[in-house]
């Protein structure tokens, strides 16, 4: 294409290069015929000769008329004056005509040399017959005066003709210069063109040259390549060349080839279909076959003949290729027999492998447990019946069944986890005991062989779930006896040691003074020895009632009270023993009749109430408020004393629990949590809302009783 | 061009050499002679050489150009005799002639210039000749009919109020 273009553009500028050397050389030959034209007719030279010849012809009439004058007889009739009259009146008329009688015209000559024809025309009566002197002077005078102004008129027509010639001679020398430039303009183009063939024919033989080395290693190539055979022929099948591999092939010399038809020099090329494929290749279409036959020793053997159509010299010729392949056609016979073998290999694995399989399958179908493997992007191999069967895989994923797919549907069971529903290829191995349904657990494995395939299992563990539950809470409630036991001793020997001390030190006391103690004296030890005893006896039936509850020996007995009278009572006595307490009461005017068990919600009562009483200082002050909302009857006590810390709070109901801020105060630790089982068993709660140093709210709430439980109690 | 021009020429001065003998014997001019021939001619009625009037011109043949000319630059149509017949008349033999005229004007012009048929033209736009307008004879060469005769060289060859033709 660049070439193309190239060559395009070449042949344009060379069109171009010749076209303006034919135009320079058209001007050129323009302005020289031009030239020519004006040299050819030469008017002024002429103008001068007509006038002088004129100017002549008037003095010879003059001196005819002279000669007449003088009375003279002329024996040549040539020298008269008649005759000598036609000769000038011939000269001035062709003066006065055509483009000299311009040019006289121009000079302004002309009226006088007309004037000196018209007299002359006039004195042609005077010429005929003989002259009279008289007329002959006067007309020779006339003539006379003519001559001079002929001599006038030569002289003003060469002024002229000089002027003319400088205005002429100054065009010759434009004429000359464009000319020259023309000519410059003319060699310049041909020496461009010159250029352009000299290029040309260097660049034809250049291409010549090539062509024959190209030619020369061409047939060094076809005649040097012994392990192919090469072969060219006409549309008539007549072999054109014949190289040596060729002859080893075949036996067939070249020189014996070259010129004979194909058919007659081997069987080979008389075959049909070989025939067909020249023929075709000599029409323009490639053809590749392989021929098998046995050579003239008996031996197998096969040739590779490729066959291709070439132009040539406006020929189409054909080429075919023929190569030896006997060696690789039996190893591919052989390749193919061993193939053939080998398939009937494959297909009896195979059917080996499907019955395996088939039976692994059955086992995998018959066990308990699901199982199911998927490839490692998570596409579904297999699963049986069990999977399939799986609640949630029966609900969710029959659809898509991808892995990513399978994990999500577990995703929403008990004890799954982030890792189920973000599970994406390349999967990680994963184990999870699942709550499928209502006490059914699962463990869901995901285990992974080869890096590839990826097997899930599913197996029941519910039974083992159950034993491993009842063990656990063995343990729990072995542990909690434990610590109890320990909580107990702890608390032991700090509650029940100062009652003893004081039991001790009072009887010590008593014993040492015996007698001298005075009746005020004795009253007050002996009063301490009961405060002592009474707490002991408390401690006790703490400690018991704590036993019974871990013992579920307490029994619940409901019945329908007012709780406003039953609190009330609680804190009437509570006034006897402690005084100084200021109790405080929000209560509504109606009853509130709730369902419980009197005893046993008293003990709630007095435990709240005494704690508030307790923690409160000097002056206590309480604050008890009865509510009802809804079914429930709510009952709080209110205290502004030492408040339990904030980080304790969750810990207060333990058994034997005491807060920091309660220590130096007498406390077993058991009482609200005695007081909250207490409420768990009538199905309430005890809540608790306390600021260290602030002063604590504790509110319990109860079932309001219903008619029928009303009208029991009653 | 050149090559037709020359072989005419070849055959005019062939054709001359042959009809010459052929012809009767020049009678004597009767009216006032217009044209003498001298020189290289066969045929001759005076001491002069041969001498024709214009009444024996006439006899010769007739021939009419249309054509410019150096002093007129409107077309004239010229009657006269072909100059070729009247030379074969007198049978001359050479190769140019020296024309002289009554305003002794001279001039030699060559034969060879018979190819382009000039006449001796006496009547110009069928007006005889005088001595005053060019007469009584005139060469005229069809100068518009052959681009190579407008050329002052020809131009020159016009001889008007021809008398003499001298055969050399």
């Amino acid at each position: 294409m660049r070439l193309n273009l190239h060559s395009y553009k070449a042949a344009l500028v060379t069109l171009a290069a010749m076209a303006s050397l034919i135009v320079c050389l058209g001007f050129t030959v323009a302005r020289l015929f031009e030239l020519e034209r004006e040299f050819r007719t030469d008017a002024m030279y002429a103008n001068t000769w007509y006038v002088t010849q004129a100017q002549f012809e008037a003095a010879i009439f003059a001196e005819s008329l002279a000669r007449a004058a003088g009375g003279e007889t002329f024996a040549n009739p040539e020298h008269a004056p008649s005759f000598r009259a036609d000769i000038l009146i011939s000269r001035l008329a062709v003066l006065l005509e055509g483009p000299q009688g311009r040019t006289l015209e121009i000079l302004g000559v002309s009226s006088d040399l007309k004037q000196a024809y018209l007299q002359l025309t006039m004195a042609d009566d005077i010429l005929q017959g003989t002259i009279d002197h008289e007329a002959a002077t006067r007309l020779r005078e006339q003539i006379r005066d003519l001559s001079y102004k002929l001599r006038d008129a030569a002289n003003r027509i060469v002024w002229l003709s000089r002027e003319e010639a400088v205005a002429k001679r100054s065009n010759y020398l434009q004429v000359v210069f464009e000319s020259v430039a023309y000519l410059s303009g003319i060699v310049l183009c041909a020496a461009f063109l010159m250029v352009r063939l000299f290029k040309g024919v260097q660049e034809a033989s250049q291409a010549k040259q090539l062509l024959k080395q190209e030619q020369e290693l061409s047939d060094l190539v076809i005649s040097n390549i012994s392990n192919q055979g090469i072969v060219m022929f006409d549309g008539q099948l007549r072999c054109l060349l014949w190289n040596p591999g060729m002859e080893d092939l075949l036996t067939i010399k070249p020189d014996q080839a070259v010129g004979r038809r194909m058919q007659d020099l081997d069987r080979l090329f008389a075959k049909e279909d070989v025939v067909g494929a020249l023929t075709r290749a000599t029409e323009g279409t490639s053809s590749i076959f392989e021929d098998e036959s046995a050579t003239s020793e008996g031996h197998e053997r096969c040739l590779e003949i490729n066959c291709f159509p070439v132009f040539m010299a406006e020929r189409k010729l054909g080429i075919a290729f023929i190569r030896d392949v006997t060696e690789q056609w039996l190893a591919r016979k052989q390749a193919e027999r061993q193939n053939f073998d080998l398939e009937i290999k494959v297909l009896q694995r195979t059917a080996a492998l499907r019955q395996a399989e088939r039976r692994l399958i059955a086992a995998i179908n018959s066990a308990s447990e699901g199982f199911a493997a998927f490839d490692w992007t998570g596409k579904l191999l297999f699963a049986n019946d069990q999977i399939w069967a799986a609640a949630p895989v029966s609900l969710w994923c029959r659809e898509e069944m991808s892995l990513t797919a399978f994990l999500q549907c577990f995703a929403m069971c008990e004890g799954a986890d982030r890792r189920l529903v973000n599970a994406q290829s390349p999967f990680e191995e994963l184990e999870f005991d699942l709550l499928m349904k209502k006490d059914t657990w699962s463990r869901l494995s995901l285990t992974k062989a080869d890096g590839a395939t990826i097997f899930v299992r599913l197996t029941d563990i519910t039974g083992y779930k159950q034993v491993a539950r009842a063990l656990e809470s063995a343990l729990a409630r072995e542990r909690e006896t434990t610590n109890a036991y320990r909580s107990f001793v702890s608390m032991v020997s700090h509650q029940f040691r100062t009652p003893l001390a004081i039991l001790d030190s009072s009887a010590q006391r008593i014993l040492r003074r015996g007698a001298a103690m005075t009746e005020d004296e004795l009253v007050t030890r002996i009063q301490k020895i009961r405060n002592a005893g009474t707490r002991l006896t408390r401690l006790v039936d703490s400690v018991l009632n704590a036993a019974k509850l871990d013992a579920g020996t307490i029994e619940l007995n409901p019945a329908s009270y007012n709780l406003v009278d039953l609190v009330m009572d609680i804190c009437e006595r509570q006034k006897e023993v402690s005084a100084q307490a200021d109790i405080r009461f929000d209560v509504p005017d109606l009853p509130a009749r709730v369902y419980c068990d009197g005893m046993l919600i008293e003990q709630v009562v007095v435990n709240l109430l005494s704690n508030a009483i307790k923690y409160s200082g000097n002056t206590p002050v309480v604050e008890i408020k009865i509510w009802m909302d809804g079914s429930r009857a709510f009952c709080s006590v209110r205290d502004w004393g030492i408040g339990i810390p904030a980080d304790e709070l969750p810990k207060i109901f333990d058994r034997f629990y005491r807060a920091r801020t309660a220590s130096g105060i007498a406390g077993t630790g058991i009482g609200l949590n005695f007081a909250q089982r207490i409420m768990h068993l009538h199905g309430g709660e005890i809540q608790v809302e306390s600021y260290e140093a602030a002063g604590s709210l504790f509110t319990f709430d109860l079932p309001i009783a219903n008619a029928d439980q009303t009208q029991q109690a009653a | 061009m050149q090559r037709p021009a020359a072989f005419s020429s070849l055959l005019v001065f062939f054709g001359l050499a042959t009809l010459s003998h052929a012809a009767e014997p020049l009678p004597p001019a009767k009216g006032p002679v217009i044209l003498t021939i001298s020189g290289k001619v066969d045929q001759t009625n005076s001491a002069a050489g041969a001498q024709f009037d214009r009444e024996m011109l006439e006899t010769l043949g007739r021939a009419s150009i249309t054509t410019r000319s150096e002093v007129s630059s409107i077309p004239q149509v010229f009657d006269g005799v072909p100059l070729r017949a009247v030379l074969e008349r007198v049978g001359a033999k050479g190769n140019a002639m020296r024309a002289t005229a009554l305003n002794d004007y001279v001039i030699v012009i060559p034969l060879e210039d018979l190819q382009f048929d000039p006449i001796l033209a006496m009547r110009a736009d069928n007006r005889v000749l005088t001595v005053r307008d060019k007469g009584p004879l005139w060469i005229v060469y069809p100068r518009d009919a052959h681009k190579v005769l407008q050329d002052i060289r020809y131009d020159s060859r016009w001889v008007w109020q021809l008398s003499k033709l001298n055969i050399e």
